[in-house]
């Protein structure tokens, strides 16, 4: 069962009582929620993922909900339910859907340690996988939401999530976050992307989701072979330039956006660098999407797929 | 004259790629990327780790100016890799 076959309003009366079992890759998420903003993005984007049996096993257990309380009629905010506990601060309630999808990227990367999670996009093509590790304003999820919605498939827009045994990427596809500028870049860009509503004044500033293309979603469990590494850079008016990289110096950025290096320590040192190993390194600066893709299609072209 | 020797191979782990180094260092869970020259200069005393080895054969070895290799013995102490010997 996917959670399209629902109707709205069952989505809505399951989500309200006992909560609907969502798979994301390898994460079974227990969801709870009242607020039609959450109700309403979940429907926008995650129709085609599966949702499993009351009775299968949950990884994590999730409500968005209005805190209890004047505040909840004065001016409402939201709160982020994790085992019944808050580990954020509430929110706004507008921003109810985005602080679900920053919750949910938090369970991964706190409690999925059998993973190596690295913050960082990840896309596939032929079976390699191109890792974007980069800080927010790089332009990373741009490039990422470009190359999703141009052919490549959308591992996640956010976590790598790499198993440190097998040494292979795994797929979390997810709604992609997009901000301020981006959002317009990408609607230009693709204009059969679907996007939920934009949330302003969020802590990154405007803020929209982007549904995930239905072959991410469709190839969710199929892993990917690490084959690129791609720190991006964007800066308007620049051409479109792949620069090769030092390892050591691209190791060092990989080990500075690890979540959970410090819990895997060695283990985490040899799986990365493994994983560079299997790598070209490139920083890439660019100022035009539609030349950054031809830029990042020529480079899969030149090398063989994985078989 | 100051002497020293390389950290156990057990005490780090230890991966270079076009003459650069990075280490995971147990004691203390830190990761560092050497200098090249570091790098250069603990590859030869990895080699013969059970030697001690003098400040001047590292400046030589490295065409480090005086006082450098000093300063980059301090600097591979810190993070554990290196001890200094009493003479």
């Amino acid at each position: 069962m996917i959670l399209g076959d629902l109707t709205p309003a069952q989505l809505k009366q399951r989500l309200a009582a006992d909560g609907l079992s969502l798979r994301t890759g390898p994460v079974v998420t227990r969801v709870q929620s009242t607020l039609d903003a959450v109700v309403q993005g979940l429907g926008i984007h995650y129709a085609a993922f599966p949702v499993e049996s009351d009775e299968a096993f949950a990884d994590f257990h999730v409500q968005v909900c209005r805190p209890a309380g004047l505040r909840s009629w004065l001016r409402p905010q939201v709160v982020f339910r994790f085992d019944g506990e808050e580990p954020f601060a509430p929110l706004p309630g507008p921003q109810s859907f985005p602080m679900l999808e920053w919750g949910l990227n938090w369970c991964i990367y706190t409690y999925c340690h059998q993973f190596v999670t690295l913050h960082s996009a990840v896309l596939e093509r032929d079976g390699r996988a191109l890792l974007m590790p980069a800080p927010s304003g790089s332009g990373k999820s741009t490039l990422c939401a470009g190359l999703a919605f141009r052919g490549w498939r959308l591992l996640s827009d956010e976590l790598t999530v790499l198993d440190p045994v097998a040494g292979d990427i795994v797929p979390v596809p997810r709604p992609i976050s997009l901000k301020n500028r981006s959002i317009e870049v990408i609607r230009a860009f693709a204009p059969q992307s679907v996007f939920s509503p934009a949330v302003p004044d969020t802590i990154k500033g405007l803020v929209a989701h982007a549904r995930p293309p239905q072959d991410a979603v469709d190839k969710a469990r199929l892993r990917a072979q690490p084959r690129w590494i791609v720190l991006p850079r964007f800066a308007a008016g620049e051409p479109a330039r792949l620069t090769p990289l030092p390892r050591a110096e691209v190791f060092m950025q990989l080990v500075e956006n690890t979540f959970n290096y410090s819990i895997h320590g060695p283990a985490a040192f040899a799986a990365l660098a493994r994983l560079l190993e299997r790598c070209d390194c490139y920083s890439f600066s660019y100022g035009d999407l539609d030349e950054a893709v031809a830029v990042f299609d020529r480079l899969a072209a030149a090398h063989e797929p994985v078989r | 004259m100051l002497r020293w020797c390389v950290a156990p191979a057990a005490c780090y782990e230890w991966r270079d790629w076009d003459g650069q180094a990075v280490v995971f260092v147990h004691a203390t869970g830190d990761t560092h990327a050497l200098s090249p020259e570091a790098t250069s200069l603990l590859v030869v005393m990895r080699a013969r780790s059970n030697e001690t080895h003098a400040t001047p054969a590292w400046m030589q070895f490295a065409n480090l100016a005086d006082g450098d290799g000093e300063a980059l013995m301090q600097g591979l102490a810190a993070i554990g890799l290196v001890r200094y010997q009493q003479p």
